[in-house]
């Protein structure tokens, strides 16, 4: 009898183990992704702003962004997905829709720096290009120079 | 009990004990079999993101699409509102500029209504970016002192609290590097507070609109009085003006005159920047700050 309730214990504790795996992912999460990077590269004299945008995505859909950038500065873009994103990529387009930068490496987290020819708008696309879920959320944020 | 019974006994404990532990080994390997497929999943989450990245790299450079946009993706983006402090960091990079010589630098908050608290916070935060670039932290004290009170009058101070302290810390100690994130966070912290107050949306275009005024303002000055083609086209951003000219569309406001006042001057620097960003003159920068300086003049009435 002892010995089966050991078993039983096992089991809920398994259970336990299931339930307790579920990750719960979240802009928060996304956020520390995008700030992973973000605080690697502001060693690097990055001015980064707290400013971020943010949203949800399925697999293969994509948000678009525009900004005016100006000629001068240098800029860093930085995407980056909840744990339920595979694979985040980032795309920069002047307006003339020329792809100006790009990172397409799988990867929660994607980055591109580009130096404005021309003070105007440009714009960002930010693709779930590769997900484990529905409604993966990702953040958008950006640091200049 | 004879031997064989006796056997047949302790075959039969044995049978019972062996099936008890059969079932008891059963159990603890289905658990653990179990425990580990969800450690599996676990790892799988990033594991499998990295070993299928790995994967995924080796095939996904072959498989991905070319990246492509037209005006179907871009016909409802949103519009990424530039931090004043990157038009006068590119500004920086092309001329001396004496930053403090026509900034604003308001010295005291006399104002009541919620939009102008607004739109003289903006100001007042453009006003500490060029503090920044001019290393002057006197006024960037003084432009931290009138953001929180701005601030407080709206009653959002909470939300800006941490962000002002620091930026305070960092100017005494003047940790120049960081003091331009410094006012960013102070500024993004604003925009966030306003989330909680009613008309939150109004105040932040007005916000926006004020720190916009201000940096044409004060780069338009120079650029007239030191002309040059590179520096000007920094004020020829037309995307920026449309987004204020939206913003400001949109409002339900209580002076309507006021509101119309601005958005005639804004119509106004639209056409100048359309009829004139291929070839920028001293009298179209002049013509941009004359309206910024109208739309400062309107605000503080």
């Amino acid at each position: 009898m002892n010995k089966l309730k050991i078993s039983i214990c096992f089991l809920v504790l398994a259970a336990m183990s299931i339930t307790g795996s579920k990750i719960h992912a979240t802009e928060a999460g996304a956020k520390a992704e995008a700030q992973r990077i973000a605080n690697a590269l502001s060693s690097w004299g990055w001015d980064f702003r707290s400013y971020y945008s943010w949203g949800t995505l399925d697999e293969g859909e994509s948000s678009v962004f525009k900004k005016t950038f100006y000629s001068g500065n240098e800029y860093v873009l930085v995407a980056g997905g909840c744990e339920y994103a595979s694979d985040v990529d980032l795309e920069i387009y002047d307006g003339n829709y020329n792809l100006i930068g790009k990172d397409s490496n799988a990867g929660k987290a994607a980055a591109v720096t580009f130096s404005p020819s021309w003070t105007g708008e440009y714009y960002i696309k930010v693709k779930m290009y590769d997900a484990t879920s529905t409604g993966v959320h990702w953040v958008l944020q950006y640091g200049y120079r | 009990m004879n031997d064989n019974a006796g056997k047949q006994v302790i075959n039969r404990l044995t049978l019972n004990t062996k099936s008890q532990m059969k079932i008891l080994a059963s159990s603890m390997v289905l658990s653990l079999l179990i425990f580990s497929a969800c450690s599996d999943a676990k790892k799988g989450d990033s594991g499998s993101t990295d070993t299928s990245s790995t994967e995924t790299a080796d095939t996904t450079a072959a498989e991905k699409p070319t990246p492509t946009l037209d005006s179907s993706a871009t016909a409802s983006a949103e519009y990424f509102m530039p931090s004043p402090g990157e038009i006068f960091s590119a500004m920086n990079k092309l001329d001396e500029v004496n930053w403090m010589e026509n900034a604003t630098l308001l010295e005291e908050n006399s104002f009541e209504e919620n939009d102008a608290q607004s739109f003289w916070m903006g100001v007042c935060v453009a006003d500490a970016f060029m503090a920044i670039q001019a290393k002057d932290n006197e006024n960037l004290s003084d432009m931290n002192m009138l953001i929180f009170d701005f601030a407080k009058n709206l009653g959002i101070e909470e939300s800006l609290e941490e962000s002002r302290n620091k930026l305070e810390e960092m100017n005494t100690n003047q940790n120049w590097e960081s003091l331009t994130s410094g006012v960013d966070n102070v500024y993004t912290d604003f925009i966030n507070g306003l989330d909680s107050v009613q008309g939150g949306d109004k105040l932040l275009a007005y916000s926006s609109l004020g720190g916009w005024a201000e940096g044409v303002q004060v780069i338009g000055t120079h650029v007239s009085n030191n002309f040059n083609q590179e520096s000007a086209k920094l004020l020829f951003a037309d995307n920026v003006v449309n987004e204020l000219v939206s913003r400001m569309e949109g409002l339900s406001v209580d002076d309507e005159a006021q509101k119309t006042a601005i958005l005639d001057e804004l119509t106004k620097i639209q056409t100048v920047i359309a009829d004139n960003s291929d070839n920028i003159t001293k009298e179209s920068v002049d013509q941009l700050v004359a309206g910024a300086n109208s739309i400062l003049s309107t605000m503080k009435s």
